[in-house]
């Protein structure tokens, strides 16, 4: 590494070290226990949204039962813990496992339908989860869930808890970000735009949907599973189709296709929704209202201007048409 | 004798839909080397014809072969990958992309590299070398960093034939290259093909409306009607053929 190099990396990256930097400093300058968890579930559900970036923005699969990974990282970890002595590395090995079954059995639906209906298969399948959770309540607690998730003893400190989880999110970060500018995230690109061309190029889709779901679903499983460790429950919501709107929203919101959309937009979501609800009781419609408003003004999400591409995108009525248009069967 | 070997050949090929007989019992052999031209009214399943020999559709019966081997009901991806290359007659390109990247991710799809996940993909500059003259084979050097979608219709169907040039394919079906182009520009696109056939690597199957352009450029000459062949011959042949002249003037038409 010479220093020229150096030097361009940091000239690239400088937003990025900006903001690593004051989080990392953060703590230390005020340290607020109650701004501290908040900024712990920013981190998760901004790693969170990027994983359902990978699959909207930048392989064009929607998926509305997204949060079937996460509740399913949440539940993993919390079950376990209840009924086994595994360490948590097998436990976070076993999570990637059974998330990368579902996201081939998401990957065998997905080069069957397309658009709405795969869409509603996911839904479904998370659903699926949620009655199963429901109904096994003598494991997993039904309605009331299922306190005392285990976790690793450095991480029953806050401070030690809020560096872990912001590790775990700028870790996804740098790998979502080689991953969508390798060969393999090219051809997810070149998937997105156009399928049909894809195949006759003699690319195997599946390999690569595969590929996708199931980095997509480690990462969102993984996110879970990091959440529950900090909330110490985990509960039947967390797999529920709410769950994944919110995320969907993040993700529209910060913007599609883009990499540091999903994380400013889980940001401004999480404290959007934090702020509202402590001072209005009503505070959804208020959410809702600005929800509406920035996807009618920018409809490209408050972080998705990539040049060029936003200017074709705009003449297109934004991100969300483009998601109408593919739902269209 | 490698001048001499079947590249493709298809045995009482059918696709139907429902009541349509789209392809009706093809038997259709091409050689390698030359360039041969699929003509015949609209509607008479030649471009059926294309997706069924591709694999984009499976066919109702028949038997389809690609060097040598019995392909029948193969998926397209791995027809591709064996050396079958196509372009489309409605421009199928990615249109949010740039020029350079349309034809360097066709040209990665032949390499080892899909599944490299960690490295930069520009570090694999072969690809982009090879994309580089590939866009100059088919004159559209200087347009590279363009996006797809602001460029003329013209240069789009070039980027079309690009594409399905990148892999190096044995054999080209190109489905009506000169769709929607003007007069004008017709004679850049036909060069196009005249060059590619010239230098040899591929074996040409060309589906084709206008006349001037067929009987100028192709070896031989299959004349499709109603899913059926009906001539095959060299390009007089074709032109003096009654039956043809027939279908023409009595079948709906021609364009």
């Amino acid at each position: 590494m010479d220093a020229k190099k150096v030097l361009q990396f940091f000239r690239a990256n400088i937003w990025l070290i900006i903001l690593v930097g004051a989080m990392i400093v953060y703590p230390f300058i005020s340290y607020q226990p109650y701004w501290l968890s908040l900024l712990i579930t920013i981190f998760v559900f901004a790693a969170f949204a990027l994983s359902y970036d990978l699959l909207l923005g930048f392989t064009g699969l929607i998926s509305f039962g997204h949060a079937l990974f996460f509740g399913m990282g949440a539940y993993s970890i919390a079950l376990f813990g209840r009924f086994t002595d595994l360490s948590f590395g097998s436990m976070f090995l076993l999570l990637a496992v059974a998330a990368g079954i579902i996201a081939l059995i998401k990957t065998i639906f997905a080069m069957r339908v397309r658009g709405i209906y795969f869409a509603m298969i996911t839904l479904a399948l998370a659903q699926f989860f949620w009655v199963l959770v429901m109904s096994l309540s003598r494991y997993t607690g039904g309605e009331d869930g299922m306190p005392r998730v285990p976790r690793p003893d450095f991480l029953g400190d806050r401070l030690n808890f809020y560096f872990f989880a912001l590790g775990f999110l700028v870790l996804v970060y740098i790998i979502s970000r080689r991953f969508i500018n390798s060969p393999t995230g090219r051809v997810l690109i070149g998937i997105r735009e156009n399928e049909e061309r894809m195949v006759m190029l003699g690319y195997n889709v599946f390999k690569y949907k595969l590929f996708s779901l199931t980095l997509a679903g480690i990462i969102g499983s993984f996110s879970g599973a990091i959440y529950v460790m900090f909330i110490n429950i985990a509960y039947p919501a967390l797999l529920d189709i709410q769950n994944t709107i919110d995320v969907l929203m993040m993700t529209i919101v910060g913007g599609v296709g883009t990499l540091h959309g999903p994380i400013f937009g889980a940001a401004l979501v999480r404290l959007l929704s934090h702020f509202l609800s402590s001072h209005f009781r009503q505070w959804i419609i208020i959410f809702g209202i600005i929800y509406i408003l920035i996807v009618v003004f920018l409809p490209l999400g408050i972080f998705g201007g990539i040049p060029g591409f936003s200017r074709w995108l705009e003449k297109r009525g934004g991100w969300l048409k483009w998601i109408a248009q593919r739902l269209k069967p | 004798m490698a001048a001499t070997e079947v590249l493709l050949e298809t045995q009482n090929l059918k696709k139907h839909f429902g009541g349509l007989k789209a392809v009706d019992g093809v038997d259709f052999k091409v050689n390698e080397g030359g360039l041969i031209s699929i003509i015949g009214p609209n509607g008479a399943g030649k471009t059926t014809f294309f997706n069924v020999i591709s694999g984009t559709l499976r066919p109702t019966a028949g038997k389809v072969f690609f060097l040598g081997r019995g392909v029948t009901g193969y998926p397209a991806h791995r027809l591709a990958q064996m050396g079958l290359g196509r372009s489309f007659q409605i421009t199928n390109i990615f249109p949010r992309l740039t020029v350079l990247e349309n034809v360097r991710l066709a040209c990665q799809s032949a390499g080892e590299d899909n599944f490299r996940f960690w490295q930069h993909y520009r570090k694999f500059s072969q690809y982009e070398e090879k994309a580089y003259s590939i866009l100059e084979r088919v004159r559209l050097k200087g347009r590279e960093l363009q996006p797809t979608l602001s460029l003329p219709h013209g240069d789009k169907r070039k980027l079309e034939v690009a594409i399905a040039l990148a892999r190096d394919p044995r054999l080209l079906l190109l489905d009506e290259p000169t769709a929607g182009i003007s007069t004008e520009e017709l004679p850049e696109l036909t060069g196009l093909i005249e060059d590619i056939k010239k230098e040899g690597s591929q074996t040409i199957i060309l589906v084709e409306h206008r006349m001037d352009v067929v009987t100028a450029i192709s070896d031989r000459i299959t004349v499709f009607n109603r899913g059926q062949i009906l001539a095959e011959g060299t390009p007089q042949e074709i032109m003096d053929n009654e039956e043809v002249q027939k279908a023409y003037l009595g079948g709906g038409g021609s364009e």
